[in-house]
């Protein structure tokens, strides 16, 4: 119930989902480099795959020499040579 | 500011090293740098935060394992036994300390009449030079005394920064001062001889006419002006300034004699690399022993030794390129003639352009001699002429007043 209210108010007021409702917020810089926010936690990291969880979805980098720059609470800022993302239920 | 507080590169291993990471993250413990390996993760973290990650690593059953330490807190920690080695630091950042206390550059703007020589031998007068003390230089003080030493300059501003002092000036482009109306009466006399091609007498009596000819001296308007009564007899006189202009038609001619053999240098290949370097009043030269016999072309590109901006030090450097050439004579060749000719052709008449003068005709030529070359040119002028000449002032008499019989 909460959520649709939050859903509806975010549509109404035309406010960013990622504020309203959390959703991930992901960023491309070329295909080097990627920064993640509204992150939960970390499922799976190798040099070619990183899992992640979001709020309401599963997110899957895959590249070569991937590797993690720098992550907190927040944000994690992923380099190497990224192939593709594919989300998840 | 990691590096000043130290940190550690630490190797993971173990089950499920993702759940450690999330230990981590939500215990806001900063991890960056982390990579894979064939054998678990590698990551850098802080000093403090590894303190604070044992309990994590328990709890997540995974192994950690340093594998390297850095920044400022290790480096010191190393290289505790090396006394001297600290000591020489702590003499660098000292003799820099003492450094910064001085001016070891000076830098001028602005200046284009004024000669960046002319200007830094004046702040030598004043006690501003390369070495002084930063804190003898009153900054407002020198400003208000180039001022007032160099009027055309109008505004001036010192500044120190680092052992900089940098000094910009704006220079009067309004060439001369304003001239002062003078009433004093004068006579107004041609300065050289020549053909009076245009006179337009403003006030004064005119004494000569177009077409005249006239001598260096002789007078063109008259400053004292008769008084004549009805049988035109001059009862009186009146002193005025006279002012006129006036242009007369001059000759000019100019000989400039060019040598038939001109002096040629010619480069052999050998060059002598070297560098030079001085501090404060010392030099130490090291360039490449060469032949005493011949001669050489030194040249030497110079830099100040500079640290962060404008943090100058007493130091210079310079590259010294030495260049073996050798003399020879040949003879100038025609075109090199023509050239030279023109040369000193123009050079004159952008002389004469800068005074006014209008060219009526000019004819160069070249005469050849039997040792040299002579450039030989008439010009035809026309340029404006009369200086001011002062009267000695008599009494202004006045013939009295026929119809009311006042006598003065």
């Amino acid at each position: 119930m909460l959520e649709q209210i939050r859903i509806a108010a975010a549509e109404g007021l035309k406010l960013p989902r990622d504020v309203v409702l959390g959703e991930v917020l992901i960023s491309f810089v070329g295909r080097c480099s990627v920064t993640i926010e509204n992150y939960r936690g970390i499922l799976i990291y190798d040099d070619k795959t990183i899992k992640l969880q979001a709020r309401h979805c599963k997110l899957q980098i895959y590249g070569r020499r991937l590797h993690i720059d720098y992550y907190n609470h927040d944000e994690m800022k992923i380099t190497g040579q990224i192939q593709g993302m594919e989300f998840g239920d | 500011m990691r590096y000043y507080r130290g940190y550690l590169r630490v190797a993971l291993t173990g089950f499920s090293p993702e759940r450690f990471l999330n230990l981590c993250m939500a215990n806001q413990i900063i991890i960056w740098n982390l990579r894979y390996r064939e054998q678990g993760y590698e990551f850098c973290i802080t000093l403090s935060d590894y303190r604070r990650i044992r309990p994590l690593a328990r709890k997540a059953g995974v192994h950690l394992k340093l594998k390297g330490r850095y920044g400022l807190p290790f480096f010191l920690h190393r290289n505790r036994y090396r006394k001297w080695y600290a000591v020489g630091v702590a003499c660098f950042f000292l003799i820099l300390f003492v450094m910064s206390r001085f001016i070891w550059n000076i830098s001028l703007e602005g200046n284009y009449r004024f000669t960046d020589d002319m200007l830094l031998h004046y702040l030598d007068t004043r006690q501003v030079r390369y070495g002084s003390p930063k804190h003898q230089i009153d900054c407002d003080l020198l400003e208000e005394s180039i001022r007032s030493q160099y009027p055309e300059i109008l505004w001036v501003s010192a500044r120190i920064s680092g052992t900089r002092l940098l000094i910009k000036v704006k220079e009067n482009e309004v060439i001369g001062a304003m001239p002062t109306k003078e009433d004093a009466p004068r006579d107004l006399v041609a300065e050289k001889g020549g053909t009076i091609t245009e006179i337009l007498v403003r006030q004064g009596r005119c004494m000569v006419k177009k077409g005249d000819v006239v001598e260096a001296g002789s007078l063109l308007v008259s400053g004292r002006i008769p008084i004549l009564n009805d049988a035109e007899e001059e009862v009186g006189c009146r002193y005025v300034r006279a002012d006129a202009d006036i242009r007369l038609r001059t000759s000019q001619s100019f000989r400039e004699s060019i040598p038939r053999l001109v002096t040629e240098k010619a480069y052999t290949k050998q060059v002598r690399h070297g560098i030079r370097l001085r501090m404060f009043h010392y030099d130490l030269i090291c360039l490449l022993p060469g032949s005493a016999e011949t001669q050489w072309e030194i040249t030497e590109e110079s830099h100040q030794a500079v640290l962060l901006g404008d943090f100058y030090l007493p130091v210079w450097w310079s590259r010294i390129t030495a260049r073996e050439y050798g003399t020879y004579q040949r003879i100038r060749r025609p075109d090199e003639l023509d050239a030279l000719k023109e040369q000193i052709n123009n050079a004159k008449i952008q002389n004469l352009m800068q005074k006014g003068v209008q060219i009526i005709e000019n004819n160069v030529k070249i005469l050849d001699k039997s040792t040299h070359w002579v450039v030989q040119g008439d010009f035809i002028l026309e340029e404006p002429v009369g200086v001011g000449q002062n009267i000695k002032q008599e009494e202004e008499q006045e013939q009295p007043d026929e119809r009311n019989g006042n006598h003065n």
